[in-house]
């Protein structure tokens, strides 16, 4: 018997740190609306930008003073999580964008299936990778992607990063983190929790080989198949109403 | 009027940061609930932000109370939510920790 997989969409695609925020909010209302299928999105922020947590603070999860002296954009996302550096020639950001019921109601649970799809991609590169509850993907305990997941009535929105080539330096020179989260994880330096499949592999991986690897643990994870697609015109037109948004300063600042 | 803050590490690895602005009447005057943790849906911790202004500290742990009924927080737990709370209320009036409980 041939078992036929439901049929998502995928998009891969790059651009401006607001943008790609503004989009992924954009494809959220829509899915909502029933207005575009499943999707999958691999992406990469063009130039490198950071982005922060729904509730976090800014003066608590980035280092201002350098994102500002290297003209960093930064931007708060709608989802919770930690701040985030977005390297622009080693990290790839994914976004799945689906109907609650075809990932799963319980929120861990659906954490856990989306990451897997990280987890099988570095499999493709021979490197053991687990799913960390909640929202992390760690290679011998120090993570190298991480997840933030925002939900409607029927529709969810996850988006998290790969970091197979991630500038580290630059990473904890951007980010900040408390010294009590520090102290839980057992380092002493943001540097000291990430690693990256470079890192891990001792080569530096091609895009489209990270790409490729995304796809089919993706396409495993979630038992679909995915089916290179374009975005529609009112995703397009949406996405772009909310840039302002994302380049406010209230938005961004409002803790 | 004085700020006071509470950082508390979750059991499920997230950070919860509480700053609370005090006067000297012991009322909540300012209030932001930040981290990396995830609350379903995120428009509770907006809602417990605005409810405690103009709360004492009991007022202010009732209304928490209430208002996570029926929301579901992740990587935090109600209790740190109050034990955030409390501890930094009385970092702002000025309490020693051997007070708070």
């Amino acid at each position: 018997m041939v078992v036929s997989l439901a049929v998502w969409r995928l998009i891969v695609n790059e651009g401006e740190l607001y943008w790609c925020m503004a989009l992924d909010e954009a494809m959220l209302q829509l899915r909502e609306q029933d207005k575009i299928p499943n999707t999958l999105r691999l992406y990469r922020i063009l130039p490198s930008g950071v982005t922060i947590g729904y509730f976090q603070r800014v003066k608590d999860s980035v280092n201002l003073d350098y994102i500002r002296e290297h003209e960093i954009p930064l931007t708060r996302r709608i989802t919770g999580g930690g701040s985030v550096y977005h390297d622009g020639s080693g990290e790839v950001t994914y976004s799945v964008v689906a109907d609650i019921s075809d990932v799963g109601e319980d929120v861990l649970e659906s954490y856990q299936r989306i990451c897997r799809g990280i987890v099988y991609a570095l499999r493709i590169f021979g490197v053991r990778a687990e799913f960390k509850p909640i929202n992390d993907v760690v290679v011998d305990g120090k993570k190298i992607s991480g997840s933030a997941q925002t939900r409607k009535k029927k529709a969810l929105l996850q988006h998290g990063t790969f970091m197979y080539a991630t500038d580290l330096d630059k990473l904890s020179q951007c980010l900040r983190a408390p010294r009590e989260k520090l102290e839980s994880h057992g380092v002493s330096s943001i540097r000291d929790r990430v690693t990256t499949l470079s890192e891990i592999i001792g080569r530096r991986p091609g895009l489209s080989e990270v790409l490729e690897a995304l796809k089919k643990g993706f396409s495993q994870a979630l038992g679909v198949e995915l089916k290179p697609s374009r975005l529609t015109k009112e995703e397009l037109l949406l996405a772009e109403k909310l840039i302002a948004k994302y380049k406010d300063e209230e938005w961004v600042f409002r803790k | 009027m004085r700020w006071g803050r509470s950082i508390i590490r979750s059991r499920a690895g997230k950070t919860l940061i509480i700053d609370l602005l005090v006067d000297t009447q012991g009322i909540i005057r300012k209030c932001f609930i930040s981290g990396d943790f995830f609350s379903y849906p995120e428009t509770l911790i907006n809602d417990i932000e605005k409810k405690l202004l103009g709360c004492r500290l009991d007022d202010a742990l009732a209304v928490t109370m209430e208002l996570v009924e029926n929301s579901y927080l992740l990587g935090i737990t109600v209790e740190d939510l109050l034990n955030g709370l409390r501890r930094a209320y009385n970092n702002a009036v000025g309490q020693k920790p051997s007070t708070l409980l």
